[in-house]
């Protein structure tokens, strides 16, 4: 099933031209295209109008940017922590990446980070976010791991656990801030890809980088994890350096992701469960599936959020979360049918 | 067969959990080409003695070598190009298809080995385990002795080829535990045949009698401790039987292969099992 990439690549190509190309001014493909020709120093592949290329360049591309990097990190992490726990309904957001990350962007904000100069603001929410993230699941790993086995089911309860601790601490910092920054506590909960600029990115993309990229050459280790930790062990796979690995590389993901577009939530749940539904569990194709999966939801759900209620925004985390949780019910509701969760049986 | 090598070798191996000593101060050899049959009641430390010898439990006491090397001295993935691990329960639930399955087995050979190989391993390793037949199908889909001897080809591709300085182990947890009568002695003959090839072999059972007919060696253990070791005629006596298994056995000869045949005559005693 190896032609699900190819597909999966072009309809990301496909989303990305329709989110540029939409909004208030309106550029038709071939612009889009003659607009990028231009700036790379391609000169006359078509004529486009300058106030085109300004929307394009400075308002739509960044967002749409944005949106590959965070929706390919989401679903890589999704991926990578459903494989390392045999378990299908593992989640960045379900073990206290997410809200560790958003608490420590909050905290990274209220500090002053937005009076720093050039990249220096962004990179320290990157950071911080980053640094919140890896807080929050290295407890909660130590508290699930018991002489190097680590239960899933503990995991998830620290998780919870983690994420209410998590939470009122956003409480208390909610509770004694300002209108400016009860609309950043917004934006960490909800998410958004608005208001990115190419700044925020260049800060962000290395670490984002940094997390997807190894998790490619992780994919046949996971593939043996699938039989249990020891049957890895004894196929020569170094269990306890995957599982480093993967919750190291979660929350540099996940933690930046927050810090760049605030909590998205069901990407990183929904985009493997996918893949695994039509290519199989095999982790070289769910990785980078879900990776591109990933990135063709994100960027079509950010331009819902800013078409549907146009001129206004919907907080695409909403729209993630509106369309991803009934589409994860009927996921569970079909495979409790036919008794297995997708990929996995129901034990 | 390679006379030179060491083997598989524990040295007075000791585990401990929870404060009680689950394998107490046990000697045993796996030598390339020969077969040992570890037997006894349940709760012996049969699985927990292969766990310390494949190296995924440690030893509270003793040590264990490959090759005269401690195990924890060996790089992981030639460790596993050299032993095979059938473990008793497999966790799998994901859907598989059987040839990824038994494709895992190759994994320590990443880089040494190329696609073509793999694929050609993966058949036959299929049509020795007796799973060829399953090729194609969805593992989770699978019976429990189909699951079984789908797992046995993935460590004899694990195992395949030879490596250049040193012999091939395999170590199996109750293999024969979900086969019928007919797989069970297809299994045991697969496994004479793997040790003429020069493999070691460890096998945990409980038959006597298949143990006997097929093993070169026995390890009778009880309460985590040796109750007898040696070849099956000299080991399998009525009072070795009665010690690990507090039952009344009349120890013949089988008329087939001439090796010991236990007959239980008496009631199990309840005195010695824990």
């Amino acid at each position: 099933m190896k032609a699900v990439l190819p597909v999966l690549g072009a309809a990301l190509v496909a989303v990305c031209l329709v989110s540029l190309g939409t909004g208030a001014v309106p550029i038709p493909p071939g612009r889009i295209v003659a607009i990028l020709a231009d700036r790379i120093g391609l000169d006359g592949v078509g004529a486009f109008e300058p106030y085109e290329a300004v929307t394009l360049t400075l308002v739509r591309a960044p967002r749409v940017v944005l949106g590959v990097l965070v929706g390919a990190a989401l679903g890589v992490a999704g991926a990578a922590l459903q494989g390392l726990f045999r378990n299908p309904l593992a989640d960045p957001g379900l073990i206290g990446v997410s809200s560790g990350a958003a608490l420590a962007a909050l905290g990274v904000t209220l500090a002053g980070a937005g009076t720093l100069v050039g990249l220096a603001g962004p990179a320290a929410l990157a950071l911080g976010a980053f640094a919140g993230g890896l807080a929050a699941v290295v407890v909660v790993y130590r508290i699930a791991t018991v002489d190097g086995e680590t239960s899933m089911a503990t995991m998830l309860l620290a998780g919870i656990a983690v994420n209410a601790v998590a939470a009122a601490a956003t409480g208390l910092f909610v509770f004694g801030s300002d209108d400016q920054e009860l609309r950043d506590f917004l934006f960490w909960t909800l998410g958004g890809l608005g208001g990115v600029t190419w700044p925020s990115i260049a800060a962000g993309a290395p670490l984002l980088l940094l997390g997807v990229v190894p998790a490619f050459f992780l994919a046949r280790p996971l593939n043996a994890l699938l039989l249990g930790s020891a049957e890895a062990r004894h196929l020569g796979v170094d269990v306890d350096g995957v599982k480093r690995a993967v919750v190291t590389i979660s929350a540099v993901t996940v933690g930046t992701a927050v810090a760049l577009a605030g909590i998205i939530g069901f990407v990183g749940l929904v985009t493997p469960h996918v893949v695994r539904m039509v290519a199989g569990p095999d982790h070289r194709i769910v990785l980078p599936g879900a990776a591109l999966l990933g990135a063709v939801l994100l960027v079509a759900a950010d331009l819902a959020s800013r078409t549907v209620v146009a001129p206004a925004e919907l907080p695409v985390g909403v729209v993630t979360a509106l369309v991803g949780g009934p589409f994860f019910l009927w996921l569970v509701v079909r495979d409790r049918r036919r008794g297995r969760l997708a990929g996995a049986s129901s034990s | 067969m390679s006379p030179g090598l060491e083997g598989l070798r524990g040295r007075s191996v000791t585990v401990t959990a929870g404060g009680r000593r689950l394998v107490d101060g046990v000697d045993v050899h796996v030598q390339p080409g020969r077969v040992l049959s570890v037997v006894g009641p349940n709760g012996a430390g049969k699985s927990t003695l292969l766990r310390a010898l494949s190296g995924e439990c440690r030893c509270a006491g003793g040590d264990v070598t490959l090759e005269g090397r401690a195990l924890s001295h060996w790089p992981l993935c030639d460790h596993a190009r050299r032993r095979g691990v059938l473990t008793q329960h497999s966790s799998l639930t994901f859907d598989l298809s059987v040839e990824a399955v038994v494709e895992l087995g190759r994994m320590p050979h990443a880089g040494v080995s190329d696609a073509p190989t793999d694929a050609r391993v993966v058949s036959a390793a299929l049509h020795r385990a007796g799973a060829h037949g399953l090729r194609g199908r969805s593992y989770p889909t699978l019976s429990g002795g189909e699951r079984q001897r789908v797992h046995l080809a993935r460590v004899l591709a694990q195992i395949w080829t030879t490596p250049p300085d040193g012999g091939r182990y395999l170590l199996l947890d109750e293999p024969l535990s979900a086969q019928d009568l007919g797989r069970q002695h297809e299994i045991m003959g697969l496994l004479r045949e793997l040790a003429r090839e020069g493999i070691g072999i460890l096998v945990v059972g409980h038959d006597l009698n298949i143990a006997a007919r097929y093993s070169d060696d026995l390890l009778v253990l009880a309460r985590g401790r040796t109750v007898a070791s040696g070849p099956p005629a000299r080991v399998l006596t009525p009072e070795v039987v009665r010690a690990a298994f507090g039952l009344d056995t009349l120890v013949t000869t089988d008329p087939v292969g001439g090796t010991p045949l236990v007959l239980v005559t008496g009631p199990p005693s309840m005195t010695t099992t824990t």
